[in-house]
């Protein structure tokens, strides 16, 4: 596998930037839409190729020695390299104990070495093929990990030790979020040729433009091996999504609303400088002091070689919560979260992704819902190592992290249930799913978040794209303005509709098996030692936010399609381009659920299909508490958390098909708001009033005065008028004087010399010893 | 003393006089052939001469001083290495580059007059001036004895004194070369003085002698006295404070040609020479930290002094001589870094750490710095001057930099070559001069003098004003009006200079090459030169 494959994986969709960018306008629609479809299309096959190659790593058969050979690896190696070790191990879908012998030597070359020591024969080598690959862990050279291409392309730069690589990483995390960028980037470049065909060529250039190097950035993200190189994406998907908001920047509203959504970002975005500042600072100590060789990065392997250098510092010093290196890591994990609940929409940092929604649709499909705003939960995951046992003074920083995940999910539910703009409705509705996400991963359920992911960002970017279809046919977002659109636009309706019940988590679609998963790990969590009544509470809200969620999608269905038509004009079905990119979506919005049927729900036969997506996780992902919890145990949970949720979903869906279609929505109470209810509804359709009281009564004003005051006191006064004008004022003030001296006279100059070649010496020599005792002085002060 | 002995000198020694016999030779073939040339409008061969002159020097020294250790020739009274050639490339560029700037000084703008203007720098006379300095100044560098170190600095301030004035009509030329003449006499006396005090405490006259002697036991004020006394010679030829009143007058009274080749060449050769004569006399322990502190206030006093001089300055000429001072006060820290690895007592990071071998490192460090330094500045400055004499036309010079408003409309060349001249002599990133600083400046801080190199530093940001007030004017005034909004005469260009606009080209090329990638062969050069030294 030639792994150069991965920056030019980056550079096809880069290149499609910049030729779209140089060219765009000037060779017209059919060139940009050539080069704005293909670039994400072949880096989709490129990743698929990855991938493929990837899983065929992954599936070589590894050696499984024997007891007896065990004992000479054991005694060849002398107890130093060798140690048996229990592990967990994930197979077929359950978590057990074994006990291992772990030899400190990479694979490839214990293999050559225990050959070359006659420990084992290349006869027994070649016998001992037959472990299965779920079990490769258990294997004499310890444990070997998931295949994983890294590539580095060449030094960014090195400072003082601090080094930082062009590095990429393709592992399983990566190589799913890439394959969710490019595959579904795919179908929703497509979607936009039809969707901004009617703008100019500028417009449509410039449109193309901006999400080809979004992709090339959502890449780098999400393959930076670096932390700063994530970075690097991290800000570069943050321009684009700011472009993008304000891509009619026509109209000042759409850019203020970028504007803010770049404005909010900001706020993480320190959250996240921060937290890689205190890992650099935490590397450098670590570097100097125990790690010893004085180099030290971002890279995602130097921190793991770190977390388990705090870990034991920690042990050794018996700091306990909050002290030292460990202290340092959860400090930095929760500034890590704060840049994640900026880009991932999480509260308090939420409020810009329904405004963000001023973007065009395929927008926010791409990056407003199935794409960017995953990054934290991305980040989150690929340190799960990193915050797996972060502590801020005694309380997880995951507990935050699912406290923070099951409020938003919970709040935005509701306030989704309120909206009337049928993209806000779907906004919030994001930033709900998001909410489980973090919940999930909060729960240390990194693989069924990551599952949760991708089966929200097919029915997500399907319910997106079909909002935009029908946005398209009925020139107006307002969902009072629709009703009736199932005939006049049938496919629309139809892959909507899978989308929504998708969404609403209506059992065998793909939004059941992955929110249940979350919902069943928050359960199984619950039953762990240590703030279970919590967990207990959230799995609760959790439920809730379910209900919310099956009774807004309905809702949005309802007022949509059914009925009779509100708004003016005929609405027609969008174009091929536009409905074939639905069509595949639906289709995945289904299937996707085959990636993580629960192993209870199977044969036997295809017991191997079970848990697919998130136990190919479990390997490099941080394992969380409830791995260790009984097998039949968890199962039963499993299948009582599949059960709530199953009743849940479809009773939900019922009771708001009853509530909903029983009358024209004028006539129902909740849409036609009279008395508490319109409160209530007015009070969910300003989402809590976050935005006016918080944001607008809070916030805004503090940081206003805050400014104002820095202003006056720092920059105009202290900068501008004392530094700036000041020096040059001393500067003018010296120049009068130096061309004072400049009298013209030949004597003056003489007299100058002479009195130079007299007095500069004579100071000289008083110079030493007076210049000794100020160097003393200040070497005294700086040392005492 | 021994007594003397009969002086032997081998007849292929003379190869190593070549690079400074040649112009001077050459020079002299410049005054005859202008007796014999008839037409008017023949001077371009006159150029060729100098520039052939140069051509040869620079090859001949290239080829035969260009040793990684110094070697001593002609009975003792030169020596040459790797450092020679590295000081010699600036001042032979001076005189490469001004030969080619000052080919069409006074040729008349109107294509159908015939015959030149009067006073214009075209003479032989004026070559011949230049390329006898220039032998001075190469004359300077591998000076090996303070004779010979006497004798090569009067030929180079002769010439230029005689090139300052050479624009014999105009008053304030007579005025410059007076003043400067005088105080010039008046410094070669220090100069000299301090030289017989050397003697007398060194017992030679000769750099290597000089070198071994230990004058630390006994002699020591008579040597530290005559070592202050010498420097302040020196001092006086590269302008710096408070021995550089000369400068401002000098340079505003010469032409703008001599005005580039002294503010280059002369500093390039006095500090190249004083190097040689400083460390000879810190390795004979003639050096108190007196001497240290001495340059140290002379360098903050200068880099304080020609900014400040400059920032109100609007006359071109007159700013580039205060900018000069400033150049020569960053300059004079790469001595004080000198000076300090001979003074055991001062408290820098070097001693702290304790270990000769580094602090000779700062000195090597120190040297190359300057070395660098001084090819950036000649460079860099050339390009300035070559883009003003080239600016110029009739004998009318530029005397306020207003007249050049919205030359990057009228002459985007012009303004492009000034611009870069500006941006490497304020010490943007990019450019040589921002290399020479930082080499310096890290061999400043090396020595443990962080005070002065923060002095410069704030100096050398206060010197973006004046030398970026030139870069707006160029580009953000409409053409003909003047700083204040003034109306301005346009100066426009006569397309028949080439040879100016050559000079204007290498200078510009040179900046920028030097800045973004110093090709390895000057680098080796300089550094193989200033390793040489100690």
């Amino acid at each position: 596998m030639n792994t150069s494959m991965i920056p030019l994986l980056i550079l096809v969709p880069f290149l499609g930037f910049l030729l779209n960018a140089f060219f765009g306008r000037r060779l017209g629609k059919s060139f940009v839409t050539c080069v704005g479809v293909s670039a994400p299309l072949i880096a989709f096959v490129m990743g698929a190729a990855l991938f493929s190659n990837l899983r065929e790593i992954d599936s070589r058969p590894v050696v499984q020695l024997d007891a007896d050979i065990q004992r000479r690896v054991y005694d060849a190696y002398s107890g130093e390299l060798a140690r048996y070790e229990l592990v967990t191990v994930h197979a077929h879908g359950h978590a057990s104990q074994r006990q291992i012998l772990r030899v400190d030597l990479p694979y490839e070359s214990f293999v050559q070495d225990a050959l070359a020591k006659n420990l084992i024969t290349q006869a027994e080598l070649d016998d001992a093929e037959h472990a299965e690959p779920s079990e490769r862990v258990i294997v004499a050279a310890g444990e070997v990990a998931p295949a994983a291409f890294t590539f580095t392309l060449g030094n960014w730069f090195s400072v003082g030790g601090f080094e930082v690589n062009f590095a990429f990483l393709l592992d399983r995390i990566s190589i799913l979020l890439v394959l969710v960028i490019t595959g579904i980037g795919s179908l929703i470049h497509i979607y936009s040729t039809g969707y901004m065909g009617d703008r100019s060529a500028g417009t449509f250039a410039r449109f193309f433009t901006y999400l080809n190097l979004f992709i090339a950035a959502m890449l780098v993200l999400v393959l930076g091996k670096d932390l700063l190189l994530m970075f690097v994406g991290w800000e570069g998907v943050g321009m684009c999504s700011y472009l993008l908001i304000g891509f009619d920047y026509d109209d000042k509203a759409n850019a203020a609303c970028g504007t803010k959504a770049f404005v909010v970002n900001r706020i993480g975005d320190l959250g996240f400088v921060l937290g890689m500042l205190c890992l650099v600072v935490l590397g450098r100590q670590a570097a100097l002091g125990e790690l010893g060789d004085g180099v030290f990065s971002l890279d995602v392997d130097f921190l793991r070689t770190l977390v388990d250098h705090g870990g034991s510092a920690a042990a050794a010093g018996e700091h306990g919560h909050g002290g030292g290196a460990a202290g340092m890591i959860g400090v930095a994990c929760l500034l890590l979260f704060v840049g994640a609940t900026g880009k991932s929409a999480q509260i308090p940092l939420h409020i810009w992704l329904p405004d963000a929604m001023a973007g065009p649709t395929p927008v926010s499909a791409l990056i407003h819902a199935a794409t960017m705003v995953t990054a934290g939960i991305y980040m989150i995951t690929r340190l799960s190592f990193l915050f797996i046992d972060a502590q801020v003074f005694g309380i997880p920083v995951l507990g935050i992290v699912a406290v923070i995940g099951a409020t938003t999910a919970f709040c935005a539910g509701a306030a989704a249930l309120a909206q009337d703009d049928i993209k806000r409705v779907l906004a919030y509705s994001t930033v709900s799913q998001l909410g489980y996400m973090f919940l999930g991963v909060g729960a240390a359920a990194f693989g069924a978040s990551m599952f949760h992911l991708v089966t929200h960002a097919f029915f997500k970017a399907l319910l997106f794209l079909g909002a935009g279809s029908v946005i398209h046919a009925c020139h107006s977002q307002s969902m009072s303005k629709m009703g009736g659109l199932k005939d006049s636009m049938p496919w629309t309706f139809k892959t909507m509709f899978v989308g929504a019940f998708a969404l609403a988590g209506f059992p065998l679609l793909s939004g059941f098996f992955s929110k249940d998963l979350i919902l069943f790990q928050v359960l199984a969590r619950s039953n762990v030692e240590g703030a279970s009544w919590v967990w207990a509470l959230l799995y609760g809200m959790g439920v809730f936010t379910a209900a919310l969620t099956a009774l807004y999608s309905m809702r949005l269905i309802r007022m949509t399609f059914y009925g009779s038509y509100r708004g003016s004009g005929h609405p027609h079905e969008s174009p091929w381009v536009m409905t074939v990119p639905l069509q595949v979506l639906a289709l995945g919005a289904v299937l996707a659920s085959l990636l993580g049927w629960p192993k209870f729900f199977l044969p036997a036969s295809l017991a191997s299909w079970a848990d697919m997506l998130p136990h190919s996780l479990h390997a490099v992902v941080a394992a969380g508490p409830t791995a260790l919890m009984d097998h039949d145990y968890l199962v039963s949970l499993e299948v009582t958390g599949i059960v709530i949720g199953a009743v849940v979903a479809v009773g939900f869906c019922a009771l708001g098909f009853a509530w909903l279609w029983s009358l024209p929505p004028s006539e129902i109470a909740w849409e036609r708001p009279v008395g508490w209810m319109r409160r209530l509804r007015d009070f969910l359709f300003r989402a809590w009033m976050y935005d006016e009281i918080v944001n607008k009564r809070g916030a805004q004003p503090a940081v206003k005065q805050l400014s104002h005051w820095l202003w006056r006191w720092f920059d105009d006064a202290t900068l501008d008028q004392g530094l700036v004008d000041g020096m040059g004022r001393v500067g003018v003030e010296l120049s009068h004087m130096a061309r004072a001296t400049q009298t013209g006279r030949a004597t003056s100059y003489l007299r100058m010399f002479a009195l130079g070649a007299v007095v500069l010496p004579l100071l000289a020599i008083l110079a030493t010893p007076l210049f000794t005792l100020l160097t003393a002085w200040f070497a005294g002060g700086g040392t005492h | 003393m021994e007594a003397l002995d009969p002086i032997q000198i081998a007849s292929k020694d003379f190869k190593y006089l070549l690079p400074v016999m040649l112009p001077a030779l050459f020079g002299l073939v410049a005054l005859v052939a202008d007796l014999f040339s008839k037409s008017e409008r023949s001077r371009l061969p006159l150029c060729m001469i100098s520039l052939s002159g140069v051509c040869l020097a620079g090859f001949s020294a290239i080829a035969f001083w260009s040793g990684a250790e110094f070697s001593e020739h002609l009975a003792g009274t030169l020596s040459t290495s790797a450092f020679s050639t590295a000081a010699a490339m600036p001042v032979l560029l001076a005189t490469f580059l001004i030969s080619l700037a000052a080919a069409h000084h006074g040729m008349p703008t109107d294509p159908k007059a015939t015959g030149w203007l009067p006073h214009s720098l075209s003479h032989g006379e004026f070559y011949g001036l230049l390329l006898f300095a220039t032998s001075g100044m190469m004359g300077l560098i591998v000076a090996n004895d303070l004779v010979t170190f006497f004798v090569a600095l009067e030929v180079m301030s002769i010439a230029v004194y005689a090139l300052t004035g050479l624009d014999r009509a105009r008053s304030r030329a007579a005025e410059g070369a007076m003043k400067y003449f005088v105080l010039g006499a008046f410094s070669s006396g220090f100069l000299l003085y301090g030289m017989a005090m050397i003697y007398g405490a060194a017992h030679s006259v000769h750099f290597s002698e000089i070198a071994a002697a230990n004058m630390s036991a006994g002699q020591s004020s008579l040597a530290l006295v005559g070592a202050v006394l010498f420097l302040i010679g020196v001092l006086f030829k590269v302008g710096a404070v408070p021995f550089h009143a000369w400068a401002p007058d000098a340079y505003e009274g010469a032409t703008t040609a001599v005005t580039g080749f002294m503010s280059v060449g002369v500093k390039v050769a006095a500090f190249a020479g004083g190097l040689r004569v400083l460390v000879a006399l810190g390795a004979g322990g003639a050096l108190n930290p007196a001497v240290g502190w001495l340059l140290w206030l002379v360098a903050a006093l200068t880099v304080i002094l020609g900014n400040a001089g400059a920032l109100t300055q609007r006359n071109p000429r007159r700013l580039l001589a205060y900018s000069g001072i400033a150049h020569t006060g960053y300059l004079v820290i790469g001595l004080v870094a000198v000076s300090r690895v001979f003074d055991t007592s001062h408290s820098g990071y070097v001693t702290n750490v304790g270990a000769s071998a580094q602090l000779v490192g700062v000195g090597v460090d120190a040297v190359g710095g300057v070395l660098f330094y001084l090819l950036g500045y000649a460079a860099a400055n050339l390009g300035a001057i070559a883009v003003l004499c080239h600016l110029e036309r009739d004998g009318e010079e530029v005397d306020d930099i207003s007249q050049l408003a919205g030359l990057a409309k009228t002459q985007p060349k012009s303004a492009f070559a000034m611009t870069v001249a500006m941006v490497s002599l304020a010490g943007i990133p990019c450019t040589a001069g921002f290399i020479g600083k930082l080499w310096v400046f890290r061999a400043g801080v090396a020595a443990g003098d962080v005070t002065l190199v923060v002095i410069a530093l704030l100096m050398s940001v206060l010197s973006l004003f004046y030398y970026l007030r030139i870069v707006v004017v160029m580009w953000m005034h409409e053409p003909g009006r003047g700083l204040d909004g003034e109306e301005q005469q346009v100066v426009a260009l006569d397309h028949r200079r080439w040879a100016s606009g050559l000079a204007v080209g290498i200078a510009t090329a040179l900046t920028l090459v030097f800045g973004m990638y110093p090709t390895s062969g000057i680098l080796n050069l300089i550094k193989a030169g200033a390793g040489s030294v100690f």
